[in-house]
């Protein structure tokens, strides 16, 4: 087994889910309460990497972030190196890739909340932030856990965009799915069949719980 | 109170009829009185700032709310069915916005002993007293009520007609009066509450003064029209 896969695929898919949850929040919240029709273009420019291959986003990413562009010198002075074939660069990859898997549920979950409650947040005197913070997003925490567990799950088993934004360069950006490939492409099926079966148990755990949870509703206490 | 606090204007449609009115308040409790379906709710949700027509505006205490979106006017609203907070207790429930203690509004509407029950457990007077107690924890220089006390029983609607003079008179001896607007279309919780009576038909005031003349002007219209 790649021990330094495994921990690298952890440690990406721990950050990508933290980073996407902070941008997620702001994201969904628009998308579910703002009447401007620019949301709709938002919504579909957040679904996007839903229908895009992943080699189309890994390529416009190692082109936008090459040392040739603006953007990829501002990136290397920010992060003292260049983003491709970095963690940084697998990370953002990450991040825009996953958009949608942390985006949607949220959305859907905010969108579900009783208006009503959200009127009665707001004569009570909470403005809109309050509003998300103590009424919207307690009530969507289903929402919001589905995200994180998408997101990771996803980011886990992420390939396309790993492989063209970070190579495969051992401890840096070789992630267990890009070990799996590898392996395969030098006939160690041996090996290649643990990481296999690893990505599949993780991923059907992680959603057998995400679907089963509502089965399992905490129950509530009534002071005597 | 004497002099009017509150100027509310609108001219404009909702649902299948057209709100026209152009009404200055002044009474400590003012009854929005008619049937369903007559314009009373939307009304109280213009105050509160709910419902935002382009034709309409609302002056309270001479500064003028219409811009003003619903967290920053200082209305209260409670409405028929309450909107309690569910992940939230009674304790944090009427602790939500409070610029109050909120122990003693506990005791008050006997809340004290639920104070840490869930909101799915309890009755619907029950949740309408918490709706109401926390409603006057964010000490709202206006109280809307929304058909509030529909559906409870006798005795409680007059233990909180009361609950809530009192609290009237202690606001209005510590130099802050809280007034009150309901909406009812029920007779006896309009003889019980009123200082003064809207009856509102069609999205119009039909008669306006105290519960009895309008009362009276209300069964005169019904036989005429017989």
């Amino acid at each position: 087994m790649d021990t330094d896969a495994l921990l690298l695929t952890l440690r990406l898919a721990a950050t990508t889910t933290a980073l996407l949850l902070l941008a997620a929040i702001p994201l969904a919240a628009v998308l579910a309460y703002a009447t401007t029709r620019w949301r709709l273009l938002l919504e579909a420019l957040v679904a996007l990497p839903l229908v895009l291959p992943p080699t189309v986003l890994g390529f416009y990413l190692l082109v936008g972030f090459s040392p040739l562009t603006a953007l990829g010198r501002t990136a290397s002075t920010l992060f003292g190196h260049q983003l491709v074939f970095s963690f940084a660069g697998l990370v953002v990859g990450s991040v825009l890739y996953s958009l949608p898997f942390a985006v949607q549920p949220l959305t859907a979950g905010l969108r579900s909340v009783d208006p009503r409650l959200l009127e009665a947040a707001a004569t009570l005197g909470a403005g809109p932030l309050r509003r998300l913070l103590r009424v919207a997003l307690p009530l969507a925490k289903s929402s919001l856990l589905a995200s994180a567990v998408l997101t990771f799950t996803h980011t886990v088993g992420e390939f396309g965009v790993a492989l063209m934004v970070g190579g495969s360069i051992p401890g840096v950006t070789r992630t267990l799915s890009i070990s799996l490939y590898d392996l395969v492409e030098n006939a160690q099926f041996a090996e290649a069949r643990h990481i296999a079966l690893l990505l599949l148990g993780f991923s059907t755990v992680a959603l057998v719980a995400l679907y089963t949870a509502p089965l399992f509703p905490r129950g509530e206490r009534r002071a005597s | 109170m004497t002099q009017p606090f509150l100027h509310v204007r609108c001219d404009a449609p909702v649902g299948t009829l057209r709100l026209c009115i152009d009404e200055r308040i002044h009474a400590d409790w003012t009854v929005l009185f008619g049937p369903s379906g007559s314009g009373k709710s939307s009304l109280l949700r213009l105050l509160a700032g709910l419902w935002r027509p382009r034709d309409a505006s609302v002056l309270l205490h001479g500064q003028d709310l219409t811009l003003l979106p619903p967290h920053r006017r200082s209305i209260a609203f409670v409405a028929q069915t309450p909107s309690l907070f569910p992940h939230l207790t009674v304790r944090g429930n009427v602790a939500f916005g409070a610029r109050t203690p909120i122990d003693p509004l506990l005791e008050t509407f006997g809340l004290a002993s639920l104070a840490y029950a869930g909101i799915r457990t309890l009755s619907g007077g029950e949740a309408q007293r918490v709706s109401i107690a926390r409603a006057i924890a964010t000490e709202p220089h206006l109280l809307l009520l929304d058909e509030s006390f529909t559906g409870m029983h006798r005795n409680l609607r007059r233990q909180l007609t009361v609950i809530l003079r009192q609290i009237q008179q202690q606001r209005a001896s510590a130099g802050s009066p809280l007034p009150i607007l309901s909406v009812t279309h029920d007779v006896a919780e309009t003889f019980a509450c009123a200082d003064d009576v809207l009856r509102i038909e069609d999205g119009h005031v039909l008669a306006r003064g105290n519960a009895t003349a309008v009362l009276a002007q209300e069964r005169a219209d019904l036989i005429s029209g017989l």
